[in-house]
């Protein structure tokens, strides 16, 4: 899968988790970006993201990521 | 020593001319030998507890970040290494470091559980006995709360899991570890500093700068004014409704309520702002606590807002871990499998805070009335998480109406009174008065001691000059102007007429009597 895939793979989720189709994520895209990724859904974001790619994230990645791109190198590395 | 007390102005003097002339090699020891005096002059017979937390998790970093070594080195050994080979070394270096990670936190944990809990559980012990009649000889324990435990225990725990987490290696050299244990800015009533963000603060050589240091006193004038002029002020009337309740009723009860909020927020946000002034002026940079937290539209933005260490502290060590645990992800798997997506996320969610918030009542004391405090908060986020589908319906039907002014006042509005309900627990002391004067607050009495008439011009004085700063300066601090910042920009003789104004109103207006800091009781 390349990078280009899984980000298509992680916009969906996106939509899914915030229930919002207008949701376009990039590399840059951050909590500060959508209004509700705060520390109550953060951790359904990652569960789904886990999921998804069959992966399971470290806490401190969990606690580190600082935007999407960050989530997508993880995720490339991990599979 | 409090941070307003003339000793506090001479101990800093010292520190900082000492600081800026020794060697800059040396200048972390300076801080050490500081931070131990200002600790040993509050409580002398205290800094032991301070050296046995700090030498627990310092030895127990240590002996984890061997054990990564270890399996790095035995990895390496291997010319060729199978993926399930690497998996089962890696689940046995897994179970060695959670071990020891379990030991370290236990042991952390005992001494402030001891200091905290005992007599709490000794007077449930007897209260439990006395409601079922039986007998019960009270051990006669008497345990005070060594200053800054609260503080400094989560700060070293947070160090060790972060080692364990992989996140850093353990620091070698203990008596850097103890200055970010004892360093004196945040050693007693926070910030809850994370190691990573200090270290490196400390390591680097500091030379002087007059403009960051001119910030930081700028920052200590404010937070001087918030504490001595409003804080020291609201106080006695405060505590004079909290030891007479039931001498007040109906209006008076929510005048009280709101000048509480504003003292605990003037009180704690005021230190705050002294504990981060006078570390700037040494150009170490510790984290911001507080964020406009009064202008929150909703109670989670409240804690994201009020209190920021200690909302990321139990994000990070205990809301996330339940979350990410296997038990989560069990519940969270078997409602998927039922196809229903709603309960997946809600149920390991509510269940996670459930447990958060008693945990953050209790951090705040032992007392049933904080276990309250905190499940009353615990209880409007579950509340809130749960209808979160209800409120995104609403959302999406009128997007007009929730991004106007008018609903975000009505946002602010009511998460403050909101917030007030909590301060009733909060500020009482008990649940009995807590309960009296928040029932009393709906019941008109023409016998009740008006607040308006037994308080003084001066402190109405007070009062409103603190009300007018606290909101200006929230309201700047969200439209994200550095009033620091923009003070130092500005010509210098106006700024030295701000900062007349500024130590005028700290020496006309302030209490006679310092009060103590509200949050040094946890």
């Amino acid at each position: 899968m390349n990078r280009e895939e899984v980000f298509k793979k992680i916009n969906d989720i996106f939509i899914d988790v915030f229930d919002d189709t207008s949701i376009v994520v990039g590399e840059e895209t951050s909590a500060k970006d959508i209004e509700d990724w705060d520390s109550l859904t953060h951790i359904t974001l990652i569960s789904a993201v886990e999921e998804e790619f069959g992966i399971k994230f470290a806490m401190k990645d969990v606690l580190g990521m600082k935007n999407v791109g960050e989530m997508v190198n993880i995720i490339m590395e991990d599979m | 020593m409090t941070f307003t007390s003339i000793n506090f102005l001479i101990f800093f003097c010292i520190v900082f001319l000492v600081y800026y002339i020794v060697p800059k090699k040396i200048q972390w020891i300076v801080l050490l030998i500081a931070s131990v005096y200002f600790y040993i002059f509050a409580s002398i017979q205290y800094i032991f507890y301070v050296l046995f937390v700090s030498l627990v998790t310092y030895f127990g970093a240590i002996f984890t970040t061997n054990l990564d070594n270890n399996y790095q080195e035995k990895i390496e050994q291997y010319d060729s290494i199978t993926r399930d080979e690497k998996k089962v070394i890696k689940k046995s270096l897994q179970r060695k470091k959670k071990l020891v990670i379990i030991i370290t936190v236990i042991l952390t944990l005992s001494l402030l559980i001891i200091m905290k809990y005992t007599n709490f559980i000794i007077e449930n012990i007897a209260a439990f006995h006395s409601l079922l009649k039986l007998e019960y000889n009270k051990p006669s324990l008497n345990f005070i709360l060594p200053i800054g435990i609260s503080f400094y225990t989560f700060m070293s725990i947070g160090y060790v899991i972060d080692v364990y987490r992989g996140e850093y290696k353990a620091e070698k050299n203990f008596f850097k570890y103890f200055l970010f244990i004892s360093y004196f800015p945040h050693v007693m009533q926070g910030p809850i500093d994370k190691y990573k963000d200090l270290s490196e603060e400390f390591s680097k050589p500091k030379k002087f700068n007059y403009e960051e240091s001119v910030e930081g006193l700028s920052r200590v004038i404010v937070g001087l004014i918030k504490k001595m002029v409003v804080a020291d002020k609201i106080a006695p009337i405060c505590r004079m409704v909290i030891q007479y309740p039931n001498d007040y009723y109906g209006i008076n009860i929510l005048f009280f309520i709101v000048l509480y909020a504003i003292e605990l927020y003037a009180d704690f946000s005021g230190y705050m702002d002294i504990a981060i002034g006078t570390s700037k002026i040494l150009g170490i940079k510790i984290a911001e606590n507080f964020d406009s937290p009064y202008f929150s539209k909703s109670i989670a933005e409240y804690w994201r807002r009020w209190h920021i260490s200690l909302g990321a502290w139990f994000r990070d060590y205990v809301y996330y871990p339940i979350l990410r645990s296997k038990k989560a992800d069990g519940i969270r798997k078997y409602f998927k499998e039922e196809n229903n997506k709603y309960l997946s996320n809600t149920i390991p969610t509510v269940f996670a805070l459930a447990i958060l918030w008693i945990l953050i009542g209790f951090w705040h004391g032992a007392t049933w009335a904080f276990v309250i405090y905190g499940m009353y908060h615990g209880f409007i986020l579950i509340i809130s998480t749960m209808l979160s589908p209800v409120y995104n319906k609403f959302y999406k039907k009128y997007p007009k109406l929730i991004k106007s002014k008018i609903y975000g006042a009505f946002q602010v509005l009511r998460t403050f009174l909101l917030v007030l309900i909590g301060y009733f627990f909060f500020s009482a002391g008990g649940l009995k008065t807590a309960i009296l004067l928040l029932t009393n607050m709906f019941k008109l009495n023409n016998e009740s001691v008006s607040l308006r008439a037994v308080t003084s011009s001066d402190f109405k004085i007070s009062v409103l000059i603190g009300i007018i700063i606290l909101t200006i300066l929230d309201i700047l601090n969200l439209k994200k102007v550095n009033i620091y910042k923009a003070l130092r920009q500005t010509p210098f003789l106006i700024r030295w007429l701000i900062y007349a104004v500024g130590i005028f109103l700290v020496t006309m207006l302030s209490s006679g009597e310092a009060q103590e800091f509200l949050y040094f009781q946890f």
